[in-house]
Parts: C-alpha cells; sequence; structure tokens
C-alpha cells in the first residue's frame, strides 16, 4: 500500500468546525494524563536480546575474516603449484 | 549538542551500559508511542524490536537530527510493521467496553469513570487508519513537530498536514457515532 493510496481509499471526512477541534483536544488530553508504562523488565530483556545477538554477530565475523583467511591461503598455495 | 550523543559513541565503541542507558533514557516514549498505534498488548514487544533495530543500525546515525528523533522514526516504522503483520487492527471499543473490570469495584467513582473514558476514546483511536493514527499520536499525544512527524514517519510535510486534518476529523466523526456522549459540538 503507497502513501497516495492509503490516502484517497476512504472519502474525506467533513471538515470538523474549530469547536469540535478543540473539544477533541480537550478528550485527548485524558490520554496524555494516562500513558501507557511500560515494564520494568523491558531495559533487561531489551539488554539481553541485544547481549547475545552482539556476541552472535561478534563470532559470525570472526568465522567470516578466518573463511576469507584460509581461502586466501588454499588460493595462494594452489597458484604456488601452477 | 544533543544530550544522547556521547552515549551513542560508547555503545559504538561496544560499551553496552551505554546502551543501556539509552534504553532507559527513551524507554517511556517509545513505549507510548508503540502501544499508541499497536496497542498496549503489543507494545512491549515492538519497544523491543525497536531499540535492537536502533542497537545494530547505530552505525548508521548521522546526527543530523537528536537521536530521540532517529529512535522514534525506528520505533515508528516497528509498530507500522507489526500492524501491517497481522492485519490492520481495528478494535471497535463497544464490545470492548462491556467487559467487566474485576479491578474496577474497587475504584472511586470519579477515577472509575475517568479510566472508562479514557478506554473508550483508546479503542475508537484504534479504529483510525495505522498511517493516520500514527500522525495523530505523534502530534497530538507526543507533541512532535511538522518536521519531526515528517522525519519519523517519512512523508512529505504536506502530507503530515493532510494526514492530521483527516485524523482529526475521523476520529471526530467516530466518537459522534458513539453513544457515549463526547459533548463534541458541531
Amino acid at each position: 500500500m503507497t502513501d497516495a493510496d492509503d490516502d484517497s481509499a476512504a472519502p474525506a471526512p467533513a471538515p470538523a468546525s474549530p469547536a469540535a477541534e478543540e473539544r477533541l483536544g480537550a478528550l485527548l488530553g485524558l490520554l496524555r494524563a494516562d500513558p501507557p508504562v511500560a515494564t520494568a523488565e523491558l531495559p533487561a530483556r531489551v539488554l539481553r536480546t541485544a547481549r547475545w545477538q552482539h556476541a552472535v554477530r561478534g563470532a559470525l565475523r570472526v568465522s567470516g575474516w578466518m573463511t576469507t583467511a584460509a581461502a586466501d591461503v588454499v588460493g595462494l598455495i594452489t597458484k604456488g603449484r601452477r | 549538542m544533543d544530550p544522547d550523543r556521547p552515549l551513542v559513541d560508547r555503545t559504538l565503541t561496544g560499551d553496552l551500559r551505554a546502551f543501556e542507558q539509552l534504553v532507559e533514557r527513551h524507554r517511556d516514549v517509545v513505549f507510548r508511542v508503540a502501544a499508541r498505534i499497536v496497542g498496549r498488548d503489543g507494545a512491549e514487544d515492538v519497544s523491543q524490536d525497536a531499540f535492537l533495530r536502533a542497537f545494530h543500525r547505530l552505525g548508521r546515525f548521522r546526527g543530523d537530527a537528536p537521536f530521540r528523533s532517529w529512535l522514534l522514526q525506528i520505533a515508528h516504522h516497528a509498530a507500522i510493521d507489526a500492524v501491517n503483520r497481522r492485519g490492520v487492527a481495528v478494535e471497535d471499543g463497544e464490545a470492548g467496553e462491556e467487559a467487566p473490570d474485576p479491578e474496577a469495584t474497587r475504584m472511586p467513582a470519579e477515577r472509575l469513570e475517568r479510566r472508562e473514558r479514557t478506554e473508550r476514546l483508546e479503542a475508537k483511536l484504534h479504529r483510525l487508519r495505522p498511517p493516520h493514527r500514527a500522525v495523530l499520536v505523534l502530534r497530538d499525544l507526543e507533541g512532535l513537530t511538522y518536521e519531526e512527524i515528517a522525519a519519523a514517519t517519512g512523508t512529505p510535510l504536506g502530507t503530515v498536514k493532510g494526514r492530521l486534518h483527516r485524523a482529526r476529523a475521523e476520529l471526530i466523526d467516530l466518537l459522534r457515532a458513539n453513544t457515549y456522549d463526547w459533548e463534541l459540538p458541531r
């Protein structure tokens, strides 16, 4: 779905009066006054996952270097034999 | 200078304690935006997803805009992706409003009424299409500027203003169609 599709898919609602918009603003104040709150565990969860993903990425990077280095060595050996 | 920049730089050197501080500093705003877009149930997972995306893309953060704006852009995309994955979530509040809440019986009447109105309003908000809902949340609930919203949603400024205008008008229509009296003047 593109932005254009999204905005043209439905007919435009009738414009709201300034008084209605003002009242809506006051009603939305109810939501601002009662915000959803994350659990205390969220940062710990994020950090736990970030840690192991960081470790896996590091390990993959090292194994990538080793594979590249091994391939280079094999390439040099086979080149030397030719 | 962006107050988050030193923590970003330390995180890039592998200091995960610095990243933890970034998460602590911004978890509330990320969670609020996620909850307003996907609903409270999925907000924790979306928030985690957003922070992890930010962690892995931190090397691409150029610092042209504050870290908070960059993070909100990621949170917005993570929330919209979550909504798209499970189909456009249209929670009709009318049915949910009928559900009895065991906690409610222990609340003072005034607080109970305020909570009920908040829940009804949230349900109506969730009936807006996600891109419109996101703009309304970022502007009217989080107080971002039009420019910040344009950056966070990756849409032109004109589209942001158009969506906000439509979102407000649609929400007013939805509230007027409700049996509950929201005292909205014509």
